[in-house]
């Protein structure tokens, strides 16, 4: 994470008032450093950029992650209304990094969850990929160089949302 | 000429409220307000997994209000709103640190209000 860095989240938990007004400024600051960042890698990146517009991944809950070969797969179950479960398969560009220590450890969760992604496009042997860059909230982040990438959203069946009866479950 | 009203005669702004609160459906990442309720039904209704807001024009107050929702559940962290994994309309709150229960304790900041509940 070039933006949205582990340390500036990190720097969102201590709760001393000034410390969280800077925070808050920090954060602000590179939200507007990432979007100039965007407009810079326009149009190049706007076909991902679409792929996930309005999904709003924060927070989703982790289902599983797996690779077969290039294809790298992510699923994961909303928080933010709908609650859909959304499948995120790449086809990698290189091999992706993996940190598991990305969080100090007094800041990761037991559970995982989605915290915050970066987009961005890098090289490979030549030739121009995407990244994407995950940040989840038991301290993992993900780098993924990829090519290309399938966003599929569905409802799920099993297991149900918490407080959501079979009954209640919208038919497919 | 109307004279400047002295800083001490200027009314402080007025305590934050606490709201039952839902995200809206979609791509907005809306906060919604609904009724105003007290802090012990908000902490009820934080550990029934629901969320709540805190609104209000002072942002340290709200979100000392926030905050202080949030660890009568638990242990909590803080989060940032997120342009794109939240919406444009997210709030910053609080969260329990390793769910559940799950929602979030919103705040209101000076650029950043919930929406009223159709």
């Amino acid at each position: 994470m070039k933006y949205f860095t582990p340390a500036l989240f990190a720097r969102q938990q201590n709760f001393d008032t000034a410390a969280m007004d800077a925070a808050d400024a920090d954060w602000e600051a590179a939200e507007e450093r990432y979007e100039q960042r965007l407009q810079n890698l326009a149009p190049l990146i706007d076909p991902v950029l679409k792929r996930f517009e309005g999904i709003l991944l924060h927070d989703a809950t982790v289902w599983g992650i797996s690779r077969r070969e290039d294809q790298f797969v992510i699923v994961l179950h909303k928080d933010i209304p709908p609650r859909d479960v959304v499948t995120l398969t790449y086809t990698l560009a290189g091999e992706p990094l993996l940190d598991h220590d990305a969080l100090p450890p007094q800041f990761r969760s037991r559970g995982m969850q989605f915290e915050y992604d970066e987009f961005d496009v890098g090289q490979e042997s030549g030739q121009p990929h995407f990244t994407h860059s995950i940040l989840f909230s038991n301290g993992w982040e993900i780098r993924l160089p990829f090519r290309e990438v399938q966003v599929m959203l569905a409802q799920p069946i099993y297991p149900l949302p918490p407080g959501q009866s079979p009954g209640k479950a919208r038919s497919a | 000429m109307t004279p400047m009203p002295s800083p001490s005669s200027a009314s402080p702004p007025p305590p934050p409220t606490i709201h039952e609160a839902e995200r809206a459906s979609g791509a907005s990442g809306a906060v919604l307000w609904g009724a105003e309720i007290d802090f012990a039904a908000a902490v009820i209704r934080r550990q029934a997994n629901e969320d709540v807001v805190v609104r209000g024009d002072d942002l340290d107050a709200n979100r000392a209000r926030a905050q202080s929702v949030e660890a009568a559940v638990g242990p909590y962290l803080r989060g940032p709103p997120h342009k794109r994994s939240a919406g444009p309309l997210a709030l910053p709150h609080f969260q329990q640190f390793t769910p559940p229960p799950d929602g979030h304790t919103f705040y209101e900041t000076d650029k950043r209000k919930a929406r009223k509940r159709p």
